[in-house]
Parts: structure tokens; C-alpha cells; sequence
């Protein structure tokens, strides 16, 4: 756990302001999305900002961890060399500093909350919930993706392109009641759209939990959390199998 | 422990890596051959080396670059896995490979000893308590909150060798590091693993420094091409590899026979 302490450091090493750009961006990030999508296109969802703010935290966390995981390995390859420790480490590392990241901006968010009056609701409770079915997946992808990278640099650039068009297909600068109130897509696309997409129920969920008091926008709610429970399961043991078969060859990869 | 008199024991060990023929794979290249092995070529580090090291001895390991060396101690160091045959370690390992990896850069020295020692698997209490020692060796203190990135060669062998030693391993593998420190660390550096042989402890030590070997090794291995060439007393090993290794080397022959 060294190592996250570690990334810490390094991370905030010569900024000023330090730990406080954990609250920062994504704060900043919110700001310009809700100028842009609130006022500028001129979103309807009420209480904008904190709508988004809710989901956005969840997507960082899976976003930043599993881009800064993807090369946790292929950068740790000193390391490696120079230590017999579980390999496991290092993408757990970062997925836990980004984790830390993520606590301090539930807390931000809480903030938000008692200032812009918003109920502090029992049905938070949930969230836990939610974060470890995500986390489950993020470790499974991070597996898979962490070993594919020594072998191919493409990856990196693959995972930025894959993250960006992901961000649209998760309901997090829209809800999902627009997805299923529209009749430009067919029942089909939008059963696909739940089913194929982990992400999906989980930031529906979110949402739900910190601003609705749990009351689910979607009838199968549990059906669709069900769903990106298994798959999320099935990618961490897909993603264990590889990582047991590669771990203890990492260095030998490149 | 089990007897414990071998602190090291290898079997027969083999150990082959896949060398990609190519430079980069790129996506098209991998899209091109799916469905073919990926074209790699199979080169065997160590080919059947059986070896042992007993409590209270320093073995010498020597051969020309790419015999295996480093290999060898990084199985033993539980770094690679053996392709073939076995591996026995009876003790706590304390390694000092190249210098140059394993240290965060940007990090102070203090902060690389703790991140080594939680890499080496010791709890933050343990490393509390060996730093008095790290501290001792190194002769740093005054460094410790400096970042790495600003040590020299000289310091970061003595942050490293420092840290090998903090723990109290039983078997320290050393692997030709020891030229980066000057005069009088490196004096200090080899007492300190004689005096870690005399307390019972085996000591393996990778060099290219002919006269330090002839002077603190028990024992010496020459690898060649990845199988014992030869093995035995000091200086009937060094006077072999040296007469078989000179003529060969013609005008570089500086760089075998020491200084």
C-alpha cells in the first residue's frame, strides 16, 4: 500500500494546491459541463449540476483508474525486476489512490449537497452497493487490459478512444428516462443499451441513490443491476484467469 | 530451515525467455496474424544449472555479459520463474541489482526506503525499526530528504545496498553493483559481507572486478552460454576463465583482468 502513497505523492510532488485539485477537478469539470449543457444547450434536468456531479464522480473513478491501471504494470517493470511482490499490487494501487480520490469527492459532493439544500437521504446506502460491483469490474478489466499492454503499446490508445465513446453511451450527461422516452431509437436498441453496458445500472443506481431517495427510474432496475452484476463478475474471473496465467511472467513480457 | 545448511539449493534449472523477432507489435501486424503464434524466438538463459550455496560463504559468480548471471540470481530472488527444473531457498533474500531501477526518482530517500521494504514485504513498524541501520550504512543522513533523482551513482549504491542489508537477510545476492562506490565505501561495503558470512549468513556476488573476487570470494562459478563451465577454489576459477577469456579479449583486456 506503499505504492499509493506513492502515486500520491508523485502525483501532487511540485503543485501548490496539492491534494486540493481531488475537489478541484472535478469541480471545474462540472462548472464547464453545466455551462455547456444547462445553459448553452439547454438541458431540462433540474438541478443540473449536482445531477451530474453525482455520476460524474463514479466515472472518474472508473475512467482514471482504469487508464492510469492499463499502464501501471508496463511503468512498474523496474520494480518488478528488482522485487519478488504479488504483481496484483500495482494495479490495485491505483485503483485505490483514485479511490481516495473518489471518497474526497463524495465528500465535496456532500458539501454541495447542505449548500444547495439538497436532503442528505437515507438511501445513500446503496452505494456501496453499487461501488462494489464496479470495483469488481474495474479489477477485472484492469487484469485483462494491464497484461494485454505489454504486448501491445496500441492499447493505450484504444482505452482513450473506447473511455471517450463509453462516456456517451453511460447515461451521465443525460438521464435515462430521455433514453427510454425517445422514439428515435427501438426497444431493441435501448434493451442493448442497458444489458451490454455494466456501467449503465450502476450510474442509473448512483443517481437514484443520491438525489432520488432510491426510488429506481426504471421498473427492472434490479433485473439491469442483476445483469451488470454477472458480466461484471464474468469479466473479474475472465480477467483473473489471465492474470494468473501472467503474472509472474510481466517482466518478461516486453 | 531445513537443515539448515544449504541456504540456496538449485536443481537442474532451465530457464528460457521469449525474445520477440520484431521490434514493436502494432495493432496491424497483430490483426494480420491473428490466429498465428505470435513469432518469437526461444532463447535459454540458463540451460540446466544445479548449484548450492551453504551458510557462511561467499560465491563468487563471474562469466561474460549474456551468460546468465543476472538471470540466475533473479530466480533465486523469486523475480523469474524457473521454466524447468527447481529452486530452494532456506532464508530471507536481500538483493541489490542495478542501480538505476527501483528507485522512484522523484521521491526522497527515506520514501524509497519504506516503498522498498513494503515491496520486500516488511510492515512499516519493521522498517521503523531498520532505519537506524540504513541510516548507519548509507552515511547519508543528511540525503535522506533529498530526492533520489539528485543522488549520484555512488549514493544510490549506498541507499541500495543500505536497504539490502537492513533487514537481515540470509542470503544477500549482489549483482556487480559494487564498482559504483568509491574507495572507501566499497571497503566498508565488503567488510560489511564479511562480516555477514562470519555470522552465518551465504552471500552470492555477480562481478566483473577480477580482483575483488580473487580477494572475497570462498568459492567462484563461471557460467558460459548459460551452463557451469566451471566451479570451485577461487583462484584455480579465475586463473581458468581468466587465460580462456584474455588472448580472446586482445586489447581489452583491461577490462577482464581487473584494474
Amino acid at each position: 500500500m506503499r505504492l499509493v502513497v506513492r502515486n500520491l505523492k508523485v502525483r501532487y510532488k511540485n503543485s501548490a494546491l496539492g491534494f486540493f485539485w481531488s475537489f478541484l477537478n472535478p469541480l471545474t469539470q462540472v462548472i464547464v459541463m453545466t455551462i455547456a449543457f444547462r445553459y448553452i444547450m439547454g438541458s431540462q434536468i433540474e438541478n443540473y449540476s449536482v445531477h451530474l456531479f453525482t455520476v460524474l464522480l463514479p466515472w472518474q473513478f472508473f475512467a482514471q483508474a482504469v487508464s492510469d491501471g492499463s499502464v501501471s504494470v508496463a511503468e512498474n517493470i523496474p520494480l518488478m525486476k528488482k522485487f519478488p511482490f504479488p504483481r496484483i499490487v500495482l494495479p490495485m494501487s491505483t485503483i485505490i489512490s483514485n479511490f481516495v480520490h473518489l471518497v474526497l469527492g463524495l465528500t465535496v459532493l456532500v458539501a454541495v449537497f447542505v449548500v444547495l439544500r439538497v436532503a442528505v437521504l437515507p438511501s445513500f446506502a446503496w452505494v456501496p452497493l453499487f461501488l462494489v460491483i464496479q470495483l469488481m469490474f474495474m479489477l477485472g478489466v484492469l487484469m485483462m487490459v494491464a497484461v494485454l499492454r505489454m504486448y501491445y503499446d496500441d492499447i493505450r490508445f484504444i482505452l482513450e478512444a473506447l473511455l471517450r465513446l463509453w462516456f456517451f453511451l453511460t447515461p451521465l450527461l443525460y438521464n435515462i428516462q430521455m433514453v427510454m422516452e425517445t422514439e428515435r431509437l427501438t426497444a431493441l436498441h435501448k434493451q442493448l443499451y442497458l444489458l451490454l453496458n455494466p456501467l449503465t445500472p450502476l450510474m442509473i443506481g448512483y443517481r437514484s441513490a443520491l438525489l432520488e431517495g432510491g426510488v429506481w427510474p426504471l421498473a427492472d432496475f434490479w433485473f439491469y443491476l442483476g445483469v451488470s452484476a454477472v458480466i461484471s463478475g464474468l469479466v473479474f474471473l475472465v480477467g483473473l484467469v489471465v492474470w494468473r496465467r501472467y503474472e509472474w511472467q510481466l517482466p518478461e513480457l516486453l | 530451515m531445513n537443515d539448515g545448511q544449504y541456504l540456496v539449493e538449485v536443481s537442474n534449472l532451465r530457464k528460457r525467455f521469449n525474445v520477440r523477432r520484431e521490434q514493436a507489435a502494432t495493432l496491424k501486424r497483430v490483426v494480420t496474424r491473428l490466429f498465428r503464434p505470435y513469432p518469437h524466438e526461444a532463447l535459454w538463459a540458463l540451460e540446466g544449472v544445479s548449484l548450492s550455496v551453504k551458510r557462511g560463504e561467499i560465491v563468487g559468480l563471474i562469466g561474460v555479459n549474456g551468460s546468465g548471471k543476472s538471470t540466475l540470481l533473479r530466480v533465486i530472488a523469486g523475480i523469474y520463474v524457473p521454466t524447468e527444473g527447481d529452486v530452494v531457498v532456506n532464508g530471507q533474500v536481500g538483493a541489490l541489482f542495478e542501480l538505476e531501477t527501483g528507485f522512484s526518482l522523484e521521491l526522497s530517500g527515506m520514501d524509497n526506503i519504506f516503498l522498498s521494504g513494503s515491496l520486500m514485504g516488511y510492515s512499516r513498524t519493521q522498517i521503523t525499526e531498520a532505519l537506524p541501520r540504513v541510516a548507519e550504512m548509507v552515511e547519508l543522513e543528511e540525503f535522506l530528504q533529498v530526492p533520489v533523482k539528485a543522488y549520484s551513482s555512488g549514493m544510490k549504491f549506498r541507499l541500495g545496498f543500505g536497504i539490502a542489508m537492513a533487514f537481515d537477510p540470509e542470503v544477500l545476492l549482489v549483482d556487480e553493483v559494487m564498482a559504483a562506490a568509491d574507495e572507501a565505501f566499497q571497503r566498508k561495503a565488503y567488510r560489511r559481507l564479511r562480516e555477514f558470512r562470519d555470522s552465518g549468513s551465504g552471500v552470492m556476488l555477480v562481478s566483473h572486478e577480477m580482483d575483488a573476487v580473487r580477494s572475497h570470494c570462498d568459492r567462484v562459478i563461471w557460467l558460459a552460454d548459460g551452463k557451469i563451465r566451471a566451479e570451485g577454489s577461487t583462484d584455480e576459477v579465475l586463473d581458468a576463465y581468466l587465460s580462456e577469456i584474455g588472448p580472446e579479449a586482445g586489447n581489452n583486456s583491461n577490462i577482464n583482468s581487473g584494474r
